[in-house]
């Protein structure tokens, strides 16, 4: 087992699902992992340009006051920032491979190299001095300015600079930023806040404006319409989690701080969770409190997975990481996944559909389209985690940490599995889709004939997209 | 049970910083060489698709 996770021993459950203790010592990480950057570049300042600002902005950062470090390094951006710098700094000076998300961002930059990449880098570090000196009321001046694609989200703060164009930042100046070209300084906006049972989350799509991420959308809000709008839908589904899964509720906040509300097309909407981005998360708005809360609770366990992740490596196979090829079918997506996205499917959707089971418990207060849309999700989970595990089972070589994640599924799965069979639900019953607008739908068999069942729409999947010998498999042994 | 706030100072006196610079600066060319602090998540956006 790796330092930081002896109690998955002693009590698996709790360290799955509940211990977050995990949470400090990523941050930490991250911050050690700036500090191990800052000393190579104070060795090597010829490394790439830009170094000597670096150094200084660095100072900067290190004299705020620490709960103005503290809310700067817990902002989404800061990991994103540290991880970044610690691996092109490694790639500049051992021409070591650069990982596949610096050179996405490299190549967004127009960089060509590790060391163009690390310089263009470096400047980015002002947004978290910005950040810093914004909370503190301070002045700051840079020597070289920061290049930035508005909107542009000031970590540490609730402040973004909005807008769709380039900019020049120059620093900060009473709380407004200075732009090159512009007399004077521009003033900042504040994104919407909610707030329910004491938790406080931001509604900040404009963290994940950033090169290489590829999945900021400029309709999805540069002056927080959208947010806005839709802050009310937000507001209920956090309700339905305190309600129905209180367990989840107490550790929203914990690992989820912002919260991008996206509209998208109906044929292609995904709510997200980034590695590289702690503590945000998209939600696509579906107009259905139970759905989007589904989603929080899905979202909230990617990131307590990657928090537990960061302790040690779940997978013995680099084959099988998900920076790998995708080679094994799963059961929610259509496309073959490396093992490490099926590990985190089945983690995901334990929480999922437990949280269902909670609703079907409730009762009352619970309306039937709420009824039918909560069976299907129990039946479907419970199918879709068992051809999961079948194909962890048969195909990955987890480290001693990996096998007590899964030890601990396979026993959760069971503990479903027994309540789901007490409440007489089987797997003929219907798949059930949610539409954007809310609306639940029983979808028809392809064949014409009544409604599809759960185990035939799984069905037809598997023998669709897998291939051949795993379909064989699953059928068999797993469906 | 809230986290102790983070503090740069401390974390520059922390044991974890060597380990990370070894990683940075050790001139083997192997990517796991230094310390297991180096080794961050496998990168990825975890996406759910339509109604799963």
């Amino acid at each position: 087992m790796p330092p930081g996770a002896a109690s998955a021993e002693a009590d698996p459950f709790h360290f799955f699902w509940r211990d977050t203790s995990i949470v400090q010592p990523r941050y930490e990480k991250a911050g050690t992992a700036l500090v191990a950057v800052r000393d190579t570049l104070e060795r090597e300042r010829s490394l790439c340009q830009g170094v000597d600002e670096f150094l200084d902005l660095y100072r900067v950062l290190a004299e705020a006051d620490p709960a103005d470090f503290d809310a700067v390094w817990r902002d989404p951006y800061a990991y994103f920032w540290a991880r970044l710098a610690f691996e092109l700094t490694r790639a500049a000076r051992r021409r070591a491979p650069v990982p596949a998300l610096a050179r996405a961002y490299a190549t967004a930059q127009g960089c060509g190299d590790a060391a163009a990449a690390l310089a263009m880098h470096l400047r980015e570090f002002q947004r978290l001095v910005l950040g810093a000196c914004l909370r503190a009321g301070r002045d700051c001046a840079f020597r070289t300015p920061l290049e930035v694609q508005l909107p542009l989200a000031l970590p540490g703060t609730r402040w973004s600079l909005a807008g769709n164009r380039r900019v020049a930042v120059l620093g900060c100046a009473g709380g407004r930023l200075r732009l090159h070209g512009e007399e004077s300084p521009v003033r900042l906006v504040e994104c919407p806040v909610i707030e329910v049972h004491g938790l406080e989350l931001l509604l900040q799509p404009h963290v994940h404006n950033l090169p290489g991420l590829g999945f900021y959308r400029e309709e999805s809000d540069a002056g927080f319409e959208v947010q806005s709008k839709h802050a009310h839908l937000l507001e209920a589904a956090l309700r339905v989690v305190a309600r129905h899964d209180p367990d989840s509720f107490a550790q929203l906040g914990r690992f989820i701080r912002m919260i991008s509300l996206q509209t998208r097309d109906p044929e292609t909407y995904t709510n997200m969770t980034h590695s590289d981005l702690p503590g945000t998360v998209l939600i696509t708005v579906v107009q259905h409190p139970f759905y989007v809360a589904d989603a929080l609770i899905h979202e909230l366990h990617h990131h307590r997975l990657f928090f537990l992740e960061e302790i040690g490596p779940f997978l013995d196979g680099p084959r099988d990481d998900l920076e790998g090829q995708g080679r094994h079918l799963s059961p929610w997506r259509a496309d073959l996944r490396p093992l490490h996205g099926i590990l985190h499917g089945a983690y995901v959707f334990i929480a999922t559909t437990r949280f269902w089971l909670q609703v079907l418990a409730a009762g009352e207060g619970i309306d039937e389209r709420t009824h039918v849309l909560a069976r299907s999700r129990v039946v479907g989970g419970v199918l879709q985690l068992r051809i999961a595990l079948h194909q962890l089972a048969r195909h990955a070589r987890l480290t001693a940490f990996g096998a007590a994640l899964v030890r601990q599924i396979e026993s959760d799965l069971a503990a479903l599995r027994t309540r789901v069979e007490a409440e007489g639900l089987s797997p003929e019953t219907p798949f059930v889709r949610c539409h954007l607008d809310g609306t639940i739908e029983v979808a028809k068999n392809p064949d014409g004939v009544g409604a599809w069942t759960l185990h035939e729409q799984l069905r037809t999947h598997v023998l669709r997209f897998a291939p051949p010998d795993q379909a064989e498999d699953i059928l068999r042994n797993a469906l | 049970m809230e986290d102790d706030k983070l503090d740069l100072r401390r974390l520059e006196k922390d044991e974890r910083v060597r380990r990370l610079v070894e990683a940075l600066e050790g001139d083997d060319g192997d990517r796991e060489s230094g310390a297991s602090e180096a080794s961050f998540v496998p990168q990825f956006p975890a996406s759910g698709s339509k109604n799963w």
